[in-house]
């Protein structure tokens, strides 16, 4: 459970709200559970990292959210407003997880009509189309039917729709899915500039590394419940170790005192060890008959600390 | 413009940009041209006074074959419209703007409509004037036989929408009664069926 969302819904003062904040927000589709009570604080303007394994919850806590699915029980605010508010909807954007674009429209047809369901006033389009498809990258196939468009190029499209009209509240489900390497460093600076002009971005991900680079803070759920959150800082303060190891076949569980192990073949990463343990676990694999050939402390990444997250929260 | 005309104006685009309606144009044509012949075959081939009466008794066959092919199409083009934009993800970024559901249904069923109407009204129109050209003959209630015609489109159309809608919300859409609702049921656009009948 976080440690950061205020006991009360924020209710009035639109202006101090959160950009999302949930209480116990549960869905069920028959007897499974899809989210299992999700409580979580958004603060404005910063980037949120919404991580978790496939089937985690992710994509139906978006949807949950923008009023597409209808939450079992729960409750949950955007932007000061009640979830389902359909004028709080002109001040968010969302690019879906499974996005597709109207074939027959061209790129800026498809912008002209997000922009005329938003709705923003018509005299602002050219310029809110321009700009996005400008940001994007695809102004020089403005023209160009949306159906010719590769997998990539209707995903930036995708991003453009989102971000019109300068919303205070973006949803990116997946936005890299479909990108090459471009791409994903071309999205990772959009964001970057949302977040600058005050734009909260929820950025649902499993690309752990992505996260890293541009969340302030991060929501990680399992099983449709939230298991850690907090900044990235908080979340990234303990450190793992490397190692380089061989000879150890079927001896791993033997090790299972110093915490959870990613393994990887010849590279073990204990993904929650400091370095004071280290001539411990050295001596120990030594002892069971294994060979070391490289051990490297480090602070923990995004990826140790999510698979040790995932190893801790696994039924015993 | 109201969310419900930008939906139905985009549902006439898309039937126009997808070369549905100049399919459909070129067909017509190809029918009425047809049938055109085959009515002043009549004309040469029957006594004189049978013609008119072979004529009408064969303009009720024709028409009730232009409404059952409209019927057919309007259901086949409606039943899988809107739970297949769902499901590749075309509604997902449309229904986060501030738009209703019922706003997106009765948008696309509008622009639906409006195209079987005009659809309809060209075909019927156009065969009348064959048909007068061919033998002579005009029938008796012109106007009531295209909107028979049009009627029976709309009837089907507006039956394989609510069923279409249906499907998706016992999918993993909540609110079917919202969808179903939308539209209403179709039983008023039948009854007008039968005040018609006597069209051909």
């Amino acid at each position: 459970m976080p440690a950061d969302s205020p006991a009360a819904p924020p209710g009035g003062g639109a202006a101090a709200s959160p950009a999302i904040h949930t209480v116990e927000l549960t869905k069920r589709f028959g007897s499974t559970v899809a989210l299992a009570g999700l409580t979580m604080t958004v603060p404005r303007g910063e980037i949120f990292g919404f991580l978790g394994p496939n089937g985690a919850g992710k994509t139906t806590a978006v949807k949950l959210l923008l009023g597409l699915l209808r939450p079992t029980s729960g409750e949950g605010w955007l932007l000061g407003q009640r979830v389902g508010d359909l004028a709080t909807r002109r001040r968010i954007g969302y690019l879906p997880e499974l996005f597709r674009y109207q074939a027959w429209l061209s790129a800026r047809e498809v912008l002209a009509l997000h922009c005329e369901l938003a709705p923003l006033p018509r005299s602002r389009w050219k310029e809110a189309i321009d700009g996005a498809l400008n940001i994007v990258g695809l102004a020089d196939r403005a023209a160009s039917r949306v159906g010719t468009f590769s997998k990539g190029m209707q995903q930036r499209l995708g991003l453009g729709a989102a971000l019109l009209g300068e919303p205070e509240l973006v949803f990116l489900d997946e936005p890299t899915s479909a990108l090459d390497p471009i791409g994903r460093h071309d999205v990772r600076r959009i964001i970057r500039e949302m977040a600058e002009r005050g734009t909260a971005v929820f950025l649902n991900s499993h690309l752990l590394s992505e996260v890293e680079q541009v969340c302030d803070r991060v929501a990680v759920v399992d099983h449709g419940r939230v298991i850690a959150s907090g900044t990235m800082q908080d979340l990234l303060s303990g450190s793992a170790v490397r190692v380089r190891v061989s000879g150890l076949d079927g001896q791993l569980a033997k090790l299972e005192a110093f915490g959870p192990v990613d393994d990887e073949g010849e590279h073990l990463t204990f993904t929650k060890l400091g370095p004071e343990r280290v001539p411990d676990l050295v001596s120990e694999i030594v002892k069971l008959g294994g060979r070391v050939y490289e051990v490297v402390p480090r602070h923990q990444n995004l990826e140790d600390r999510f698979l040790q997250l995932l190893h801790e929260d696994e039924p015993k | 413009m109201a969310p419900v005309l930008v939906v139905a104006r985009l549902t006439v685009q898309e039937a126009s940009r997808r070369r549905l309606l100049l399919a459909l144009v070129i067909l017509t044509l190809i029918v009425v041209g047809f049938s055109a012949w085959g009515f002043h075959k009549i004309t040469e081939l029957a006594q004189a006074g049978e013609a008119q009466l072979i004529s009408s008794q064969l303009l009720i066959v024709v028409t009730f074959m232009f409404s059952g092919v409209l019927a057919l199409s309007a259901a086949v083009v409606a039943g899988p419209l809107i739970s297949s934009e769902v499901e590749s993800g075309l509604l997902l970024a449309v229904l986060a703007r501030p738009v209703r559901r019922s706003e997106i249904v009765i948008g696309k069923w509008l622009g639906l409509a409006v195209l079987v109407a005009i659809y309809a009204g060209a075909a019927g129109l156009l065969e009348m004037l064959a048909v007068d050209w061919a033998t002579g003959y005009v029938p008796p209630h012109p106007i009531q036989l295209i909107v028979y015609v049009a009627v029976e489109g709309l009837a089907l159309l507006s039956l394989g929408l609510v069923l279409s809608t249906r499907r998706w919300s016992r999918g993993s859409w909540a609110g079917s009664a919202e969808w179903s609702v939308a539209l209403g049921p179709p039983s008023r656009t039948t009854r007008s069926r039968t005040s018609a009948s006597s069209a051909g």
